[in-house]
């Protein structure tokens, strides 16, 4: 039996009636919600955890086949949220894990209560009138930019952290950037991320969900969290002051805010 | 004794560009060996982000890894980037800490910025080498595989030969007992040879796609 626990390091932290599941989004690990969790592991029991190939997931664990598409990784959600018998969880998902999500939620409908977008995009190549903020060959810039730093990873380290649970300063190596993953997976994410097409799944979403759209993101421009609003049932959208693409980061505060007030209302007030 | 270093001329003249930024990116100050290496002058540095200074995927990596990177951990080491400039562009390298300015609110980004167009070159030899020594390992088990499949198909049809010469004998009543045993190792050794050929076949086969 696959250990899931271990396999996308899941950590679990906080109390509270509501679980709320966290998923980072491509090029960080679950340390990402860090400055958030802190306010919020008061009031809600608290899921993190690293999609297979990031931060300290099982990287033997990835699968070429698997992870080419948003559905192997929502189908990792779903396992998370099963290991740990979570009932209707509100989901916050970050970037592209606001999609994987929506993948998640299509698989098993009726399972989550609410969602939570921080800056997503449904797609971010542009694509006739549609503004995704990204061309194609700017992806392959990326992908070039990728292959020139790889921020710390070491394939002299990365297979000795994993089954060393009992040796941590090796983890540590590669966690001390929280940015290392494989620079193959990462490419590989990278493609999935950038070239996946979510807006036909935008549609057919039921579960109440709230976008958290940052005010100059250019990897996810106002007019993507507007197109969100425009095709997605149930959808409430807020522009935060904060700039960037990573505002849990960049003004926690104002994140925290945003997700307390969103969560706090009951689910009538949607429907 | 009275530290005789002027940090003023040490600062705008170092042997690096240096600048410094606030965490949207709008750009403070930059010294005047990085105004050099860019061809910008301090006005016009002055109204950019510092991400604009990068090409879009350049500029995609500097949301997606540089800056969590720098609220996370508060620094940045050795990441190669091109910066444009208004004649072309500068492959560096950027390491930069966050830290505190006496006039600016909240914190700014202080980074230094290292020229590395003849380190990029060697670079680009070694990564050039290594495709070449890449591409010529994969054509020559190529090679190879086609010649073991080629190989063992034409020792093949004597073999075969050979195991039916066998069965021929061991069937014949005449032959007296001694040379019995021998063709009953004959037999042994020969079917031996038959699984080692059909297995070159299998493998070579595979490697080539399955012929």
């Amino acid at each position: 039996m696959v250990d899931i626990i271990q396999r996308n390091n899941v950590s679990v932290t906080g109390c509270g009636d509501q679980t709320m599941i966290f998923a980072h989004g491509f090029g960080c690990n679950q340390n990402v919600w860090l400055p958030v969790i802190q306010a919020l592991e008061s009031d809600f029991r608290c899921v993190l955890f690293d999609y297979v190939g990031a931060g300290n997931s099982d990287l033997s664990a990835y699968d070429k086949h698997k992870y080419a598409t948003l559905d192997g990784y929502a189908k990792d959600v779903l396992d998370i949220c099963e290991a740990l018998a979570i009932e209707a969880p509100v989901f916050v998902g970050h970037s592209v894990s606001a999609m994987i999500g929506v993948r998640a939620a299509l698989l098993k409908p009726g399972y989550f209560s609410k969602m939570i977008f921080v800056s997503p995009s449904p797609y971010y190549i542009n694509d006739g009138e549609y503004i995704g903020g990204m061309e194609e060959s700017d992806l392959l810039d990326l992908l070039s930019m990728m292959d020139n730093n790889y921020l710390g990873w070491s394939s002299a380290i990365a297979p000795l952290v994993m089954g060393n649970a009992d040796k941590p300063e090796l983890g540590e190596a590669l966690t001390a950037n929280f940015c290392s993953t494989d620079p193959n997976i990462a490419k590989e994410f990278a493609r999935v991320t950038f070239l996946s097409d979510s807006r036909p799944d935008l549609q057919k979403l039921e579960v109440p969900n709230f976008t958290l759209q940052c005010s100059d993101d250019m990897l996810a421009p106002l007019a993507v969290g507007n197109y969100i609003y425009k095709h997605t049932a149930n959808n409430t959208l807020t522009i935060l002051e904060a700039t960037g693409h990573c505002p849990h980061l960049s003004a926690p505060q104002e994140t925290i805010e945003a997700i307390k007030s969103y969560v706090s209302v009951p689910l009538m007030e949607y429907c | 004794m009275k530290n005789p270093i002027d940090y003023e001329v040490l600062y705008e003249n170092a042997a690096c560009g240096m600048i410094t930024f606030q965490p949207d990116g709008r750009i403070v100050y930059a010294n005047h060996t990085l105004l050099n290496w860019t061809g910008y002058d301090e006005t016009a540095i002055k109204t950019k982000k510092f991400p604009e200074l990068l090409h879009k995927g350049g500029n995609l990596y500097y949301h997606l890894f540089i800056l969590p990177l720098l609220q996370m951990h508060s620094a940045v080491n050795e990441i190669n980037l091109e910066i444009r400039t208004p004649s072309g562009s500068l492959p560096v390298l950027f390491s930069a800490v966050t830290g505190e300015l006496r006039e600016v609110e909240g914190k700014v980004i202080n980074g230094i910025i290292f020229k590395i167009a003849e380190r990029k070159k060697f670079e680009a030899e070694l990564l050039n080498e290594k495709n070449k020594a890449k591409g010529e390992h994969e054509n020559q088990s190529l090679v190879l595989r086609e010649v073991a499949y080629n190989q063992s198909h034409l020792v093949r049809a004597p073999l075969a030969s050979i195991l039916g010469l066998i069965s021929l004998l061991e069937e014949n009543d005449e032959v007296n007992p001694d040379n019995k045993a021998i063709i009953k190792m004959l037999n042994i050794s020969a079917s031996n040879l038959d699984k080692v050929i059909t297995n070159i076949i299998t493998l070579s086969a595979k490697g080539q796609g399955g012929l």
